[in-house]
């Protein structure tokens, strides 16, 4: 489906983010595997998917908070010489902070880690794209910037503003060819770590499901496959909601 | 390595496959390994031979079997037929839908409104029961309905189409609510304008008008909206349910007709 595509994709580490690589990689695209601490161990997970699919996975190591991990990042990528043909930010903080308990400080920290910064390492990305007239990027965002949820205001506002930004992209960006859209996930299962008790009420969640179960990573990164690929070629400043049908 | 097709080995139902874009949802989704039942209104030797040709292209069974989707007599026959396969069922496309000329409320007629609601709601909604009925014994599938961004953004003109279409997106929302225990996924997709007869005739003008209030410049094809089922109906939406997809360049903003 993304035969001879070169895609970049931030939040490696994450589980959505290492699924996501596999679904792209077994895809046939080259991959910019972007990784917040960019270890032998996360070095050695790119090499492994690169003998399995026979394609080209370069990890970068990209802080988003940093401006010269974004700067050296952008500057590897232009050095490939590789043109860009999709961007997936799936790198996000989800911190619970009471309502009583936000000031401006960690309010304007988690923004900047959830928003600021993956927007405008996307803008340096877009730029790349829009030399090239096609492109699509797509940020991984969640459901309680619809639904809100307890404990979370600054994460819900900062996924929410995401989403806002999203669709303004989409109508800038959309006369260059770059196709700008969202996923809002749901309560999506963690892989293989014993849960918590706070993870354990999360599970609560997935009775709230139409399906009745929580989602599996890889049911996200499919999601962010189809968005990547040219079977949502008209689709623009959408989201889409990878839920199990939440209400 | 090979990557499976994306819908192999899967059965799927299809409606309004005479032209446009239920025409090339038959084709892609037998190209994507799925055989399929191409529903239309009319037998024509032109839709068979398009069968048939899907057959040898593709080595899957593509059926037609034809019938008017208001005719509820004739509809439930048609079921009879699809379960006489004893093939489960794994998909359902609902996309036969008529889009009457535009006209004000007041200017609307009441059977026009009357064959809206019937053949973009009310059919569906009828054939979907039996069909969903065919799934939940089999605990899984996935209902995908073709709706419009005029059943979500409101057109002068259009309050039948429109309102015929909004009731089609809540009856898909509600629909996987009511099943989803059973493994059974719906959503819906609201394409916006799209290059089939039905807007063949809109004058010149208003094609460029309506074609620049999209994001990226262009309308759709039938192909994007038979990517869009595509994905919906295969493994890789497996957590998407009760969604409403816009197929539509980017539209956002509410225009009047000229």
């Amino acid at each position: 489906m993304l035969a001879g595509k070169n895609i970049i994709v931030t939040g490696c580490l994450s589980e959505t983010g290492r699924q996501t690589m596999v679904s792209i990689a077994e895809n046939g695209a080259n991959l910019f595997a972007c990784a917040r601490e960019c270890t032998e161990d996360f070095e050695s997970y790119c090499k492994s998917l690169e003998a399995e699919y026979h394609v080209q996975i370069t990890p970068l190591q990209l802080d988003v908070e940093s401006g010269d991990d974004r700067k050296s990042a952008i500057k590897k990528i232009l050095d490939t010489g590789e043109n860009i043909h999709g961007l997936v930010n799936a790198e996000e903080t989800r911190e619970k902070i009471e309502f009583g308990e936000i000031t401006k400080e960690n309010f304007l920290e988690l923004l900047q880690k959830n928003v600021i910064f993956p927007i405008l390492f996307t803008q340096d990305v877009s730029r790349l794209m829009i030399e090239h007239k096609q492109g699509s990027i797509v940020f991984v965002s969640n459901v309680v910037a619809f639904d809100g949820k307890i404990k979370y205001t600054p994460y819900a506002a900062s996924m929410a503003a995401l989403l806002g930004a999203m669709r303004s992209m989409a109508k800038e960006l959309g006369s260059y060819g770059v196709r700008v859209n969202a996923v809002a996930t749901g309560a999506i299962e963690k892989s293989c770590e014993n849960l918590t008790a706070e993870e354990l009420l999360q599970s609560d969640e997935a009775v709230m499901t139409a399906l009745k179960r929580m989602g599996k990573p890889r049911e996200v990164a499919d999601v962010l496959l189809f968005l990547m690929s040219d079977m949502s070629s008209h689709i623009t400043g959408q989201t889409i909601r990878v839920d199990g049908g939440m209400r | 390595m090979m990557v499976k097709r994306l819908l192999e080995g899967k059965t799927v139902i299809v409606t309004g496959t005479a032209r446009g874009i239920g025409k090339k949802m038959v084709e892609k989704f037998a190209a994507s390994g799925a055989s399929v039942f191409a529903l239309a209104r009319t037998e024509t030797d032109t839709h068979k031979s398009f069968c048939e040709e899907l057959e040898q292209s593709y080595h899957v069974v593509v059926t037609p079997i034809y019938f008017d989707m208001t005719d509820y007599e004739a509809m439930k026959e048609a079921e009879r037929k699809i379960r006489s396969f004893h093939t489960p069922i794994d998909g359902l496309v609902n996309n036969a839908g008529i889009s009457p000329d535009t006209a004000l409320m007041q200017m609307t007629t009441i059977s026009t409104l009357r064959n809206t609601m019937e053949t973009n709601f009310m059919a569906p909604y009828i054939f979907t029961k039996y069909i969903v009925k065919m799934m939940m014994k089999n605990r899984k599938g996935s209902v995908v309905n073709i709706a419009s961004i005029r059943g979500v953004d409101p057109n002068a003109g259009d309050s039948a189409y429109g309102a015929s279409k909004a009731a089609l997106i809540m009856m898909t929302k509600t629909l996987a609510a009511e099943v989803g225990s059973f493994g059974i996924r719906a959503n819906v997709i609201c394409p916006g304008l799209t290059e089939t007869d039905m807007i063949s005739q809109l004058q010149n003008q208003n094609r460029t008008f309506e074609m620049e209030a999209t994001s990226l410049g262009k309308f759709g094809l039938p192909d994007d909206i038979a990517d869009a089922a595509l994905f919906l109906l295969s493994d890789l939406s497996s957590f998407v349910t009760g969604q409403a997809i816009r197929v539509d360049g980017g539209v956002t903003t509410v225009k009047k007709r000229i």
